[in-house]
């Protein structure tokens, strides 16, 4: 797929089908599993994409990396569940009782529909980050004739939770160092993440800071950049690109008219 | 022979909004061109918000409200000179979209809009004087933190800025990769360099002048025999070099003052002197 990169050719792509899917169509996917998932507002149809989203995951050798950026979602997925399952609006019909707790099913059905949604942004991005380099995606958004920052801005997002993995990890160690348990029971392993947590969002902020510093300095706004040449082939790159397209027009005029 | 004022402080003072205390309280010098300045002093002295302020990110990128006048000069060309700025943190230098270490030194020549052969051409010169050139291919977050340093400054040095400034470039690498770094930034000669570190002995051994700093305020602008002579005397908060303290202990002065030497060169000079 690479022909030619002078600054790239240490880079190692799996062998999976993917790799000869464009990064274009794997952003119309993710648009589609997301509009899909927003317009067909049923948890079997959240299932179902998941699912189809976990098989595509596998057949290109990445569930395992995904399951871990899942992992890292749970957390905020776990806090949606509590508070919607407690607080819903709409909650009418108690489910189950923990205590002094009293879950409901409306709240909930809904915190699982936005649950859902998270796990098919998630599962449909791994897709695009771990099949393509970050620098492909790059080149590829440039040469569309995004202007650069927003390619910086969009990718950033893309990347930012296996960055904030990679950074809890080292956190981790450096506590696992100073004496803090980070394995055993589930609860052992809970209270070991709680520590991290205000030294995590301090790293992811005060880097994210630094870094835009260091990208002005380092002419990242200059109107001199030249979109680097390089070039890459891909197979049924225009036949998707319009069946992808299709499929999303359908979803958005789904929302329209139906 | 009079030496030329590149950079000029005129009693400048920053204060950082809902601050208390000034972060610079009324700082004056004037640096000349392709000089090499020392920064040290200790935690929240004012060092950082130093070098953040002569680099142009205050006021520009971070806010806060300055008093008094910076003047850096034109050089010969009539361009505004350009400034790089090597953090202390390697990871917050770099651009993040570099798979490999020969992409993120590229990163801002391809900004600046270089054909492909210069680029290619000046990043392998900048890898070989840093010895990066075995790393090229490699992940930039998969290299050591010494490694990571190293970059972090050869994607500085690749542009050629007229300005260098390094605020603490070699918290992660060990004594010999410090030497190593603090050789190689004496050899530059086309830069005004500032260097912000604790390593005492290698920054009386690099720098030309030194400048401390302590809760803001410059205590001294001078040259590191003199700067550090008078740090001992006034038992200011701060390390000695060991040099100095050698001479000291042996009572060897240098010639014609009653200062100890602070580098090795001149204390072999000084034991020598003695000899005869």
């Amino acid at each position: 797929m690479l022909k030619k990169a002078p600054f790239s050719a240490g880079l190692v792509h799996k062998s999976s089908w993917t790799r000869h899917i464009d990064p274009g169509s794997k952003f119309l996917l993710m648009a589609d599993t997301i509009a899909a998932s927003m317009v067909f507002s049923s948890l079997s149809v959240n299932l179902g994409l998941i699912l189809c989203l976990l098989m595509l995951n596998f057949s290109a050798h990445i569930l395992h990396k995904s399951l871990v950026v899942l992992a890292f979602s749970l957390f905020l997925i776990s806090t949606m569940l509590l508070i919607q399952g407690l607080f819903y609006a709409q909650n009418q019909t108690p489910i189950f009782t923990i205590g002094w707790l009293t879950f409901y099913q409306e709240g909930l059905q809904h915190a699982a529909l936005l649950a859902g949604r998270i796990l098919i942004i998630t599962l449909s991005a791994c897709l695009l980050m771990f099949t393509m380099t970050i620098g492909e995606n790059t080149i590829y958004l440039e040469k569309l004739g995004l202007p650069f920052r927003y390619v910086y801005a969009l990718m950033s997002v893309c990347y930012i939770l296996p960055q904030m993995h990679a950074n809890m990890r080292r956190i981790q160690l450096a506590q696992q160092a100073r004496g803090v348990v980070g394995s055993g029971r589930l609860r052992q392993r809970f209270r070991a993440i709680l520590p991290t947590l205000i030294p995590l969002i301090v790293m992811t902020l005060t880097r994210t800071i630094n870094r835009s510093i260091a990208l002005r300095l380092r002419g990242f706004e200059s109107k001199q950049r030249q979109t680097p040449n390089w070039q890459y082939t891909y197979i049924f790159a225009r036949g998707l690109h319009y069946l992808l397209f299709l499929g999303l027009l359908a979803l958005l005029g789904g929302v329209v008219w139906l | 022979m009079a030496v030329e004022t590149f950079i000029t402080l005129d009693r400048v003072s920053v204060k950082y909004p809902n601050a208390q205390d000034l972060a610079l309280d009324w700082v004056s010098m004037s640096v000349p061109q392709f000089a090499k300045v020392g920064v040290i002093g200790n935690s929240d002295a004012g060092k950082t918000t130093f070098c953040q302020l002569l680099a142009g990110i205050i006021p520009e990128m971070i806010h806060a409200r300055i008093e008094g006048q910076l003047q850096i000069d034109r050089n010969d060309t009539k361009q505004k000179p350009s400034i790089g700025y090597v953090f202390q943190d390697p990871e917050s230098q770099l651009s993040g979209l570099a798979e490999t270490v020969a992409d993120e030194i590229a990163f801002g020549l391809v900004n600046a809009g270089l054909s492909e052969s210069e680029i290619d051409q000046r990043v392998k010169r900048i890898a070989q004087e840093l010895e990066l050139t075995s790393i090229l291919q490699q992940s930039p977050t998969e290299i050591s933190g010494g490694q990571q340093q190293r970059l972090a400054l050869a994607t500085v040095l690749v542009v050629e800025p007229d300005i260098l400034i390094l605020d603490n470039p070699t918290s992660q690498m060990d004594p010999r990769g410090k030497a190593w770094l603090f050789e190689h930034l004496a050899a530059l000669k086309k830069q005004t360099i500032f260097l912000v570190s604790d390593e005492i002995d290698l920054l009386c051994e690099f720098a030309d002048y030194l400048c401390v700093f302590a809760q803001g305020k410059l205590l001294a602008f001078d040259i590191p025999a003199r700067v550090i002579n008078q740090a001992d005397q006034n038992h200011w908060p701060m390390a000695l070099p060991a040099v100095y303290q050698f001479a000291k202990a042996l009572s060897k002065t240098m010639a014609g003052t009653y200062r100890y030497p602070v580098t090795l060169g001149r204390l072999k000079r000084v034991m020598h002197d003695d000899d005869d």
